[in-house]
């Protein structure tokens, strides 16, 4: 004779069964919105990284030297390069972006602002090598980190630039 | 018309829900290192970009010198330590060619990535 329902048992173990699938089932869409967020903020940050690295070789490419500026708040840095003997441009940057001043006379011309991530750490590195080609250099690197809290790699690198600035004219 | 689903189909249905889920994470793990592989491209070219410029600076004789004892940065060499780069330099008519390589660990690309750039004799020019 045909059966017309489940015993209580059958029931018993089906059910966690398919809990245990729609749990797994929200999580997997979960990930999914998650990993498409992610990947769109990867392709934002490589698009502004991009035109951060492009932005900095052509200012250095004009630069006649270098001076790192630490003012009193240790959340802000800056550094700035002189241009001219009128002309400099300040690059300033906090936990999350990067803003580029560019001044005539300390007067402001043009802002541009690189919004990165957060956790941002940039490492600004600038040394006199003495002489290369027998004509001074200033060596300068700029490393940007992403600060990764509690993952056994803390910081992952980002972006690495790094100039020779002839000191006199080649 | 049939009001309900019969176990053989309901049987189907979850198995075929079961075996999409089980897919999914490595498709998440192959974004993840996909993503991870793209931002190592980039750090290879933004270090061979570094070398490059540091060598158009100099003349043939020291671009060969430092060609000698040229090696990936310490903080590239942090992140990936596999990594290695290698250079030539070589007479193209007026012209010195420089030919930079850097080798990746094969799990992010197999090839070398290589970046060319030129030396001009400015008094021929």
């Amino acid at each position: 004779m045909k059966r017309d329902g489940s015993t209580l048992m059958e029931v018993a173990m089906v059910l966690p069964a398919i809990c245990m699938l729609l749990v797994l089932a929200l999580q997997t869409i979960r990930h999914t919105f998650r990993s498409a967020s992610l990947a769109k903020d990867r392709d934002h940050t490589m698009q502004v990284l991009s035109r951060l690295e492009r932005q900095v070789r052509e200012d250095f490419h004009e630069a006649t030297s270098v001076q790192t500026i630490r003012p009193p708040n240790p959340q802000t840095n800056q550094f700035q390069l002189l241009l001219t003997d009128s002309s400099s441009v300040d690059y300033q940057w906090n936990n999350s972006s990067i803003v580029r001043t560019k001044k005539i006379k300390d007067e402001a011309i043009a802002i541009d602002k690189f919004p990165l991530f957060e956790n941002l750490e940039v490492d600004f590195q600038s040394e006199d090598v003495g002489s290369k080609q027998h004509l001074p250099f200033q060596r300068v690197a700029i490393l940007l980190y992403r600060a990764i809290p509690g993952a056994s790699e803390n910081k992952r690198l980002e972006l690495q630039i790094r100039i020779l600035i002839p000191l006199q004219p080649l | 018309m049939r009001k309900a689903l019969l176990k053989m189909e309901l049987l189907a249905a979850t198995l075929l829900l079961t075996v999409a889920i089980a897919g999914t994470p490595s498709l998440f793990r192959k974004i993840h290192s996909l993503q991870d592989a793209s931002r190592i491209y980039h750090l290879a070219i933004q270090e061979l970009s570094n070398h490059m410029e540091s060598l158009t600076r100099m003349s043939p004789s020291n671009c060969e010198e430092a060609l000698d004892s040229i090696v990936v940065s310490a903080e590239l060499k942090q992140q990936i330590p596999e990594s290695s780069i290698r250079g030539q330099i070589t007479q193209d008519g007026d012209a010195w060619k420089i030919v930079l390589s850097i080798q990746l660990p094969v799990q992010h690309r197999s090839e070398p990535i290589q970046l060319i750039g030129w030396l001009f004799d400015g008094e021929k020019l």
